[in-house]
């Protein structure tokens, strides 16, 4: 009697174990769903009601559809690539999720995994309502694979006009290199630290570097670049990793201590002149009270004028979702004017379609509208898209070795070496 | 119950049973024993040393991803490896999990055991005393982490704690600079050792990150030592506990004094308890991730840097699984040569 219950237990077990290692394969099953599950790393309160605004504009024109809001948060979306990787092992992708156009969504596109979108662009017209070099960042072989929710621009330069007065310092509606490298050097004198820089995530340091090089190199020499036609030994190259380790030594000391909003909110409240940084630190000025044009004003980044540094971010689909006339909806309303304007409004980016009204946005958003209707646009290599997420990386560990030892041949060597890969 | 009133009582009753259904028991004597282990042998078999061998093969293949699942061997077959140990970023990672380790058993072994006899012969409150050494072991190291970058942030924390009591002002007035250290964003490494080590090694420069101790680590070890500290303490607690009275009072009839019978007799006594608690706090060590994350992140030049971080981004950002899959044996390798050890001669003691 008294070993009755051991059996039992032990058999108990067995079979709950083996229940549990068969059931995890066949939970998705082959029927329509009238669920969209949308996978993205927006959380943050800026980010949550950008995406809100798409997903009730998608309920409005799709009574009676669900979506699934399956954001991860944390880790600027490492944490989310994390989740979404081991999905996709599992066989088991969400129905839409956002990447970064080019390089980035490269690997998805090339194994089969996502969707092929090329007749929601030829219904909607968007081929004439979107440029043409982000169609193509998103295409292969003539087919698209991604639609953009909008862009944010990578070469900004912020600054407190405050400081700046105190240190005798005008900004017209452009800074050439000279003059920034005049006003650094006045606000030194001043006893002021002329950057702010917060990279405990390393691609704050990236992003300044690759303004720099943007700056330097201009539109053109800087897709030659990044497409591996140039060499990183190229001596442009080298000037312009000179020039930003000049940089370097005028922030402040405990850069590696802060992020990068942490240095934003520093050079707003006084603590430097100036900040380089994408323009989503512009919802992070106003979040912290400051007034656009009074307290803060900002310039493209010295030397990359004619250049717009496009950060996107992009839904794709998934090419084994239940429901791909659905998920091809869902994608249809991210790219109308109503959920550009609405998504983009909250975020603080720039709707990619060239025909929405811009009018309601806020007067850095209009600015910056216009720029991305009228320069020159490129692809930013700090968010991946346009290299692959390892030479991404590869760039990231040798600014994070120049940071510290100030070697340029080592860190030519390094990339010049990652790019042969 | 007791032995006598049991052991009588029972043995006639088995041999009985035994014999009314030999065959079933001899059945269940053999077989009982391995069915039940065998489910956590199958779970063991496949969650645990399954995914470690796939981990092994990932770490050889071309290039494994989850978007692209192209099971290719590398031509040299420990090429993953040989990059590895050749990236700048790996041999900081190993110079600092070295590092880290030493100072951070030393630390907190010396620690555990000054508190453990602090409060083994504080008779107020020692409940008191031994439940505050101890929380910090509750935090997670996360949390650890956040509280500590704080402190240990140039312009915040423990900086202005020396201006405001004078200590900065007082070295300012004899070095003729403030005391304000960098902490764990100073990039300096200290006692560097290249120049010893490449001409002993044969095959010259391979080394490409500073032989030393990193600076900015040292922030990273007090945090650490503070948190783990207290479970050495327990630790040693348990072993205090376990010394009988007479072995002190022996002590003290043979003349030695209080120092003279911890330094010869207790803490020889207190061996093992140390052996254990090195070995713990060595696997914890060497794999240790998120207070490293929360605190320092890599730190420049990789001052701070860890595997366990260097694993996930190449996993995660870069989606080299095979760099990853590689850097991750050889952290489960770090481990082994601290555990392994320690199990040999645990089972070897069993045996003899």
């Amino acid at each position: 009697m008294r070993r009755t219950p051991l059996w039992l237990a032990a058999l108990t077990a067995v079979t709950a174990l083996t229940a549990t290692a068969c059931g995890g394969g066949s939970a998705a099953g082959g029927q329509k769903t009238d669920k969209v599950e949308v996978f993205s790393w927006w959380t943050s309160g800026s980010e949550a009601a950008a995406l809100n605004a798409l997903i009730d504009n998608f309920k409005k024109a799709n009574p009676g559809v669900t979506v699934r809001n399956a954001a991860v948060s944390g880790g600027g979306g490492s944490n989310a690539q994390q989740v979404l990787q081991t999905r996709l092992v599992g066989g088991n992708p969400p129905d839409t999720w956002q990447t970064h156009p080019g390089k980035a969504m490269g690997e998805v596109v090339d194994n089969g995994l996502a969707l092929d979108l090329t007749d929601v662009y030829t219904v909607n017209k968007w081929n004439s309502a979107m440029p043409k070099p982000l169609i193509d960042a998103m295409s292969r072989n003539g087919k698209v694979y991604g639609v953009l929710t909008g862009v944010h621009r990578g070469n900004v330069l912020w600054f407190n006009k405050k400081v700046l007065a105190g240190a005798g310092i005008r900004v017209g509606d452009h800074l050439s290199r000279q003059e920034f490298d005049r006003a650094l050097d006045k606000l030194r004198a001043k006893g002021k630290t002329p950057l702010c820089l917060g990279d405990k995530d390393i691609f704050a340091s990236a992003e300044v570097l690759e303004n720099v090089l943007v700056g330097r190199l201009g539109a053109a020499g800087w897709e030659r670049l990044v497409e591996g036609r140039t060499h990183w030994s190229d001596p442009d190259v080298r000037a312009a990793v000179k020039e930003y380790t000049g940089l370097l030594d005028r922030v402040n000391s405990d850069h590696s201590a802060l992020t990068w909003d942490q240095a934003v909110k520093r050079m707003a409240d006084g603590g430097c002149g100036f900040n380089t940084m994408g323009d989503w630190a512009y919802g992070e000025l106003l979040k912290d009270g400051k007034r656009d044009g009074k307290d803060f004003g900002y310039v493209p980044f010295p030397g990359s004028e004619n250049v717009f540094v496009t950060v996107g971010d992009v839904f794709v689909a998934s090419a084994s979702s239940d429901n791909p006339d659905l998920v091809k909806k869902w994608i249809a309303s991210v790219g109308s004017k109503e959920s550009q304007l609405a998504f983009n409004k909250a975020k603080g980016s720039t709707p990619v379609r060239t025909d929405v009204d811009v009018s309601s946005l806020g007067s850095y958003q209009q600015a910056a509208a216009q720029d991305f209707r009228h320069k020159t646009l490129v692809s930013t290599l700090v968010h991946g898209e346009a290299t692959s997420p390892g030479f991404q990386q590869a760039f990231f560990d040798a600014v994070n070795q120049l940071n510290s030892n100030k070697d340029i041949d080592a860190f030519v060597k390094a990339l010049d070496g990652a790019a042969r890969k | 119950m007791t032995h006598t009133s049991t052991v009588p009582a029972r043995q006639p009753a088995r041999t009985s049973r035994l014999r009314s259904h030999g065959r079933w028991a001899r059945l269940r004597r053999t077989w009982l024993g391995p069915a039940l282990v065998a489910p956590s042998f199958i779970l063991l078999a496949v969650f645990v040393y399954g995914f470690i061998g796939f981990t092994v093969f990932i770490s050889l293949t071309q290039r494994w991803n989850p978007f692209n699942r192209d099971t290719t061997l590398r031509g040299d077959a420990l090429g993953n490896y040989a990059d590895l140990f050749s990236t700048p970023r790996f041999q900081a990672d190993l110079r600092n999990t070295i590092v880290f380790t030493l100072l951070f058993l030393v630390a907190s072994v010396a620690i555990g055991l000054v508190l453990a006899i602090l409060v083994h012969h504080v008779v107020i409150g020692r409940a008191f005393f031994r439940s505050v050494f101890l929380f910090p072991y509750a935090l997670s190291f996360i949390v650890t982490g956040v509280v500590w970058r704080w402190i240990f942030t140039p312009q915040t924390g423990a900086n202005l704690l020396l201006k405001a009591t004078g200590v900065s002002g007082a070295y300012a007035s004899m070095t003729g600079k403030p005391l304000q250290p960098d902490w764990i964003t100073d990039h300096r490494v200290a006692g560097e050792l290249n120049g010893v080590l490449e001409p002993i090694i044969p095959g010259g420069t391979f080394l490409h990150t500073q032989v030393g101790i990193p600076l900015a680590l040292i922030p990273v070890v007090i945090a650490a030592a503070w948190q783990l500290g207290g479970f050495a303490m327990a630790m040693y607690l348990a072993g205090l506990a376990a010394i009988p009275d007479e072995v002190r009072e022996a002590a003290l009839m043979d003349g030695a004094g209080p120092l003279q019978t911890y330094r010869k007799v207790i803490l020889p006594m207190l061996r093992p308890v140390t052996l254990t608690t090195v070995v713990i706090l060595g696997h914890v060590s060497l794999k240790i991730f998120d207070l490293v994350y929360a605190m320092a992140g890599s730190g420049v030049g990789f001052s701070t840097d860890v595997p366990g971080i260097f694993v996930y981004e190449q996993m995660f950002r870069a989606l080299h699984y095979n760099a990853g899959a590689a850097a991750s044996v050889v952290m489960l390798l770090l481990v082994c040569a601290v555990v392994v050890p320690y199990l040999a001669r645990t089972y070897a003691r069993e045996d003899s």
